[in-house]
């Protein structure tokens, strides 16, 4: 693990590892300043631009982005009081209050400084278990396997919200039906492929994604039209008092720190449910609950500490077991395997040392993004007045050719103008893209471990649960079916009481 | 006795479930290790597709309006105008085609600066002045550093 450490430091201390790295973090800054765009839809771009580049380059480039996006967003969220990215929203409560009472420069402080030590917080929980995961991995059989892919979308899809669980299964099951499509390895045709040579490879993972993200949210702001956003920046002050204020408040940032990585580890839960529960329960805790939401600085610290240390939780899912658990980490394995390295328990057993870059790139962004957004400010706020119109074609093309870049072929430019026409559809109809994009990944996975399991026990469905950690397995499951429905009863009991 | 809810919602629940209907006669004209998986999956989506159309049409949808869940907009967008959806992929569609006909490196500027000019009734200099610098970008990121050919069209191919 130490050779591994030190080899990634070569790496990432090189000229064009760091260099990638600013690369990486400047386009997480913008991409997640800007309203609709975010990470996702940065990774989801940056995916075939990676294809000349190392596996360790593109890694690095990639943990640039995925460490700066947050604070991007969060600068935006102070200042005009638009979240850049989904999980910002928490921090607009209290953040644009204290922007209008002129303390814009100690919010954005202070998001700077709890982004980072989050972060390195969250950093510091996957490195310590990244060697448990490890052993955990081993224990696994193609059973384990099966009931793990089928935990990952059920957790996904119970976790896009109660309204949503039924919905979220259903296009869970759209994912899996698209990832049969093409050459079926088990019984050795072809599935759905309609007489399309095409789709004898399959639905690719990299148009896909570039048109479910990139060209849906296009198409959904192209809709909407005017500005990205709509009000004008507010002055910024006294950085430094809001970077002290953190260290002050030590306990909201390590309470905030812990509960993102916990919450980050979940597949599917992210970094929305990981800031909104930190800015809770830091309201919960305060001796002053009602100074939240008027400005108060804790409010600013508890979600964006939450944020950024949910970026190291939601790797160890996805590191250890090839369950991504976001749509991010999503796209993240589409980078892996498009260099070669096959997502899943193998992974961290053979490229440790390319796991470590990655692991040093996501704690070097947290530190450099926090001191470029800091400068780049001004810079952020106005990229959030941009007309969309400027924007929308501009990204299409760049999305459209980054799509046939990868294999040089047209139907891959059509897959991904496909996928953005049903990607925004399910954003205008409240249809989560998430565990289709989790079930499309994982349906490979899913199939053939449920067909080896199968075989192995010669046709005995008793397997799925002959082990305990098969029980375990299911139990989890079980439980992440029933939390949404247990989460409103509990709710109608609470409203049932405050009622009497 | 419950009105029945003929909303964007339920219509899209019910297209959603004509699509698993669809997938599921699909998938009987599979037969043994080819069609277990999708089988076993189209039953369940067709299970969870009448649960969600019935949720949909009678308004008994699990309400989740916590602050989470409105940030990260499970109940969808709002209402917008038909014919600018419609447009919107349109321009898409075009723009797909245009690449067919005359590839990329003419179709990109043609399509940056149509849109912005027609769609986004922008001036004519700015709308210029981004079709040449979003082609100069594709050309300078894909062409000149990725080494990549790009597709030149039926007519320039």
């Amino acid at each position: 693990m130490l050779d591994s450490l030190l080899t990634a430091m070569g790496i990432l201390f090189t000229f064009s590892g760091v260099i990638y790295l600013i690369l990486g973090v400047l386009i997480g800054l913008v991409f997640g300043a800007i309203p609709g765009l975010g990470g996702t839809t940065a990774i989801a771009l940056l995916l075939p631009l990676t294809f000349g580049l190392e596996p360790w380059e593109a890694i690095t480039m990639i943990g640039g982005v995925m460490g700066a996006t947050t604070f991007g967003g969060s600068i935006t969220a102070i200042l005009l009081n638009t979240p850049g990215v989904a999980p910002n929203a928490a921090t607009c409560f209290d953040g644009y209050p204290m922007a209008r009472q002129g303390k814009a420069g100690i919010a954005i402080g202070a998001a700077a400084a709890a982004s980072t030590l989050g972060g390195i917080i969250g950093v510091v929980v996957l490195v310590i278990t990244l060697p448990i995961a490890r052993n955990v991995v081993l224990m696994f059989g193609p059973p384990e396997f099966f009931l793990l892919a089928l935990l990952g979308l059920t957790a996904i899809a119970a976790s896009t919200g109660g309204d949503t669980l039924v919905r979220g299964l259903i296009t869970a099951g759209f994912g899996l039906l698209m990832s049969f499509v093409g050459y079926d390895d088990v019984s050795g045709g072809t599935r759905f492929t309609m007489g399309i040579d095409y789709l004898w490879d399959g639905v690719q993972l990299v148009p896909a994604l570039i048109g479910l993200f990139a060209i849906a949210e296009m198409l959904n702001l192209s809709v909407k039209g005017g500005k990205v956003a709509n009000v004008e920046a507010l002055p910024i002050n006294g950085v430094g008092e809001g970077i002290l204020s953190v260290l002050r408040n030590y306990p909201t940032l390590l309470r905030g720190s812990v509960i993102g990585t916990i919450v980050g580890a979940i597949p599917g839960v992210g970094g929305t449910v990981a800031a909104f529960l930190a800015y809770s329960v830091a309201r919960q805790v305060s001796k002053e609950p009602e100074s939240f939401g008027k400005g108060n600085v804790i409010g600013v610290i508890a979600p964006e500490s939450a944020n950024n240390a949910k970026d190291g939780g939601s790797l160890i899912p996805t590191l250890a077991f090839g369950i991504p658990g976001s749509a991010e980490m999503a796209i993240f394995l589409g980078v892996l395997v498009l260099h070669g390295l096959t997502p899943g328990p193998m992974l961290l057993l053979r490229h440790e040392a390319t796991i470590f870059s990655l692991i040093l790139a996501l704690l070097a962004s947290c530190i450099v993004a926090s001191l470029i957004g800091i400068a780049m400010t001004r810079f952020l706020t106005r990229i959030t007045l941009v007309n969309v119109y400027i924007l929308v074609p501009a990204v299409i093309s760049v999305a459209l050719v980054g799509a046939y870049a990868l294999h040089a072929s047209l139907g891959d430019v059509v897959m991904a103008a496909l996928f953005g026409v049903i990607g925004y559809f399910m954003i205008r109809f409240g249809w989560p893209r998430i565990s289709l994009v989790i079930a499309l990944v994982l349906g490979g996975l899913a199939e053939r471990s449920y067909h080896q399991a199968m075989t192995i026990s010669k046709g005995d469905p008793t397997v799925f649960l002959s082990r305990t950690v098969s029980v375990v397995l299911v139990i989890l499951i079980l439980a992440a079916l029933i939390a949404p429905y247990a989460k409103t009863i509990l709710s109608w009991t609470r409203r049932g009481a405050t009622a009497r | 006795m419950n009105r029945l809810i003929l909303n964007r919602q339920s219509v899209s629940s019910l297209v959603v479930l004509a699509g698993v209907v669809v997938m599921l006669a699909w998938s009987f004209t599979y037969t043994g290790r080819q069609a277990a998986f999708p089988l076993i999956v189209c039953w369940l989506m067709l299970g969870l597709g009448i649960i969600d159309v019935i949720q949909h049409m009678l308004g008994k949808g699990i309400e989740d309006d916590t602050d989470a869940a409105k940030a990260m907009h499970t109940h969808g967008e709002g209402a917008a105008p038909i014919v600018k959806q419609v447009m919107t992929i349109v321009w898409l569609a075009g723009f797909i085609g245009l690449i067919y006909l005359v590839g990329f490196l003419a179709a990109i500027p043609l399509y940056v600066f149509a849109f912005m000019m027609l769609a986004g009734r922008m001036g004519l200099m700015r709308s210029a002045l981004t079709a040449v610098f979003t082609t100069a970008f594709v050309y300078l990121m894909f062409i000149q550093l990725l080494a990549l050919r790009l597709d030149g069209g039926l007519l320039f191919g």
